[in-house]
């Protein structure tokens, strides 16, 4: 099954020749880990479909090919089995990368990340590490329904010794992965389905990201997760037509939040809005809200995120499940008082999606 | 490996070194002064010692929350096993694991899961960094029957067959899972049947023969190291004590106390003529490790307990 690794050319060229640094979030995660499996050769890559045409949504394109069927490679059904594999190889050098092709099949490997992953470190005093990455990818819309669209960021988040990781553009995709690689600790990353064709310069940060500004502004401050990301955006530009502007923040790391940026800007705004890309019971947008109360933020403040329900197949209600880019645009408008009336037409990513996966 | 010409002499001062160890715990529990579960090795000596007697100096081992005596026949440091058991700063795992996750990483033995079969999984991950390499050691994974019950030992005896991976997988058959008899647990009659389908080479062996575990054992290793493929071993036997605790649970109703007699029978602690040894060797190795452990348990429980200021360490 292990074939030798065979490869020959060093030269990043292999990737993207013609890009002049804009890349599209597939590509960029292309990148960040091909140059890793380039620069070092205990990065691997494995996972349910990784090697074949789709290629993860072009993220491992032909990884196979150039690294060799011992760094990419297919593997049985077996979730649980698969992330201890990943455990074994991560306590013996290497830096594997578990890929899901989504995120609700994590939960099959629950048992594995935080019994197991998480604890390596801590319980051995220091003695092993545990560098395993898992990727997965939050699927949403044409009917991806209840169990291919969920998002369980807050959920890894709440346990200490994993570091879960949910980057918004490319730029943050590209460094989650060129600095998690080069780390030796469990992270997970939740990508999401409809980012892949989104663009964005990438370039080589000096620290991984953390919580990363999207818009600079006066009126609000807005802290937005994943895709929610993108709509967020865009109802902050539909805005800044009326003069109404935001600091938005995209949170990247959930883990270890950068809550000192946060305060000093909703210090400034007095308002805060937080749009998760998931539930909100016991969420992170309501441990960083109360965190912000707690260090002193006295203004007013709002949350977004999935309707209290399993994710409903019927695109008349999907409709209603996720906070769009509308309806963001409405809550920032009542809570600064605004009487401005917005129309914003839905998504395009969203729209257009005709599946099938 | 040390393939000898008295092999029974080496394994019958471990296993007198594990007996020993777990009595000493017996007698000191009440103290208080291991503050946690302890799942004995007691009467399942044997197969953990076959396993490291027949391992190499670098091969790797998984063991699970009872794993006393593969600690203490792989380790060379018992100090550092016991201050680990006590809760001590200098504990293996400055006491941050206890009895039920006891291991030695200096030995390959990383510390071990108190979740039931969740570090096999994990050996098939050690075992291909292995092949990567291109170097030769095996795994040793070690489980119980109930372990087999769960879906990843099912995933990865799969997995370990079409990667190839050089694991030995030791099902240690004491037939019970906590108080659950086989019979209601399981619709499995034969585990080696189950591995067989997967193509996987198969032993089984007993406690109620010592001689023939030795070289059933001595046959896996061989197999797995020479064809750089997994083995299964079934070693059945038998759980003298309580599952969790230092006493015996023969009141408890769920089994007979005369069962048990069997295994003590053919146990060679109990019995060393059966591999050539005679009851006075047995005895004075007893008498030696039991007050060596004795003295160390009381000296040892004086030491630094684990430092609170290091508790945000390495999380
Ligand atoms: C996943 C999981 N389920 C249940 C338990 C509780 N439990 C601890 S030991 C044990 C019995 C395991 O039996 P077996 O695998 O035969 O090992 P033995 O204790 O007999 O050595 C159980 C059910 C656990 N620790 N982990
Ligand atoms: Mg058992």
């Amino acid at each position: 099954m292990f074939e030798e690794y065979k490869h020959s050319d060093p030269n990043l060229s292999i990737f993207y020749p013609e890009c002049n640094g804009i890349l599209t979030y597939s590509e960029a995660i292309r990148l960040a880990i091909g140059r890793r499996m380039l620069l070092d050769n205990s990065v691997l890559v494995y996972g349910l479909g990784v090697d074949d045409p789709k290629a993860m949504y072009g993220t491992t394109t032909n990884f196979h090919k150039h690294f060799g069927s011992s760094r990419c490679f297919d593997t049985p059904l077996s979730e649980d089995t698969m992330t201890g594999f990943g455990i074994g190889l991560a306590i013996s050098g290497y830096k594997p990368i578990h890929v899901h092709q989504r995120t609700d099949f994590l939960l099959l490997c629950a048992n594995q990340l935080i019994n197991m992953a998480a604890k390596m470190r801590y319980l051995s005093n220091g003695k092993l590490n545990c560098p395993l990455i898992v990727r997965a990818i939050t699927g949403r819309s044409w009917g991806q329904g209840s169990q291919h669209s969920q998002s369980f960021h807050s959920m890894f988040a709440n346990i200490p010794g994993l570091t879960v990781m949910v980057p918004a553009t490319p730029l943050e995709a590209f460094n989650t992965y060129h600095h998690a690689l080069q780390e030796d600790s469990p992270t997970i990353v939740i990508e999401h389905r409809m980012l892949y064709s989104t663009k964005s310069n990438v370039f080589v940060q000096k620290k991984k990201p953390s919580l990363s500004k999207i818009s600079l502004g006066k009126d609000i401050t807005i802290c937005s997760v994943s895709h929610m990301t993108v709509e967020a955006q865009r109802s902050v530009e539909f805005l800044n037509q009326h003069g109404i502007s935001a600091d938005h923040f995209s949170l990247v790391n959930v883990s270890n939040i950068d809550l000192d940026t946060i305060l000093a800007s909703v210090m400034k705004t007095k308002h805060f809005l937080f749009i998760d890309h998931g539930w909100l019971n016991c969420s992170i947008g309501h441990t960083i809200i109360s965190n912000l109360y707690g260090s002193g933020y006295g203004g007013k403040h709002s949350i977004l995120g999935y309707q209290n329900t399993p994710c409903p197949t019927a695109k008349s209600l999907e409709n209603y499940f996720y906070p769009d880019s509308q309806l963001i645009a409405e809550v920032i408008l009542k809570m600064i008082g605004s009487s401005v009336i917005v129309e914003i037409p839905a998504s395009k990513e969203i729209t257009s999606f005709k599946g099938p996966f | 490996m040390q393939i000898e010409f008295m092999p029974w002499t080496t394994i019958l001062k471990k296993c007198c070194q594990i007996r020993s160890f777990e009595n000493i715990i017996q007698e000191l529990y009440h103290t208080d002064i291991i503050q946690s579960p302890v799942h004995l090795s007691v009467g399942q000596e044997l197969s953990s010692v076959l396993a490291s007697y027949f391992s190499n100096e670098d091969d790797h081992f998984i063991g699970n929350y009872r794993s006393h005596a593969l600690a203490i026949s792989v380790a060379d440091d018992i100090d550092a096993l016991i201050l680990e058991l006590l809760g001590k700063q200098k504990g293996v795992f400055g006491g941050r694991s206890g009895s039920m996750h006891l291991g030695d990483p200096d030995h390959n033995l990383p510390w071990t899961s108190a979740i039931v079969a969740s570090g096999i999984p994990m050996s098939t991950g050690i075992a291909a960094s292995i092949k990567f390499n291109n170097h030769s050691q095996l795994v040793t994974v070690m489980f119980g029957d109930g372990a087999f019950e769960e879906g990843c030992t099912s995933e990865s005896l799969n997995f370990a067959q079409l990667a190839e991976l050089p694991i030995v997988f030791i099902l240690e058959d004491n037939g019970l899972a906590i108080h659950s008899l086989k019979k209601d647990r399981t619709s499995v009659i034969d585990y080696t049947k189950k591995a067989s389908s997967f193509n996987i080479k198969t032993f089984k062996s007993s406690y109620l023969d010592p001689q023939d575990m030795f070289s059933k054992f001595e046959s896996a290793y061989s197999y797995c190291r020479s064809n750089i493929k997994p083995v299964f071993v079934v070693a059945e036997s038998g759980r003298w004590l309580e599952h969790v605790g230092v006493g015996t649970d023969w009141d408890l109703g769920y089994r007979q106390q005369t069962s048990n007699e069997v295994w003590e029978n053919c146990d060679i602690i109990n019995n060393p003529e059966i591999v050539g040894l005679t009851s006075q060797q047995s005895n004075i190795l007893m008498n030696q490790y039991t007050s060596l452990y004795r003295d160390k348990f009381l000296r040892l429980k004086f030491f630094q307990d684990a430092d609170p200021s290091t508790i945000s360490n390495y999380v």
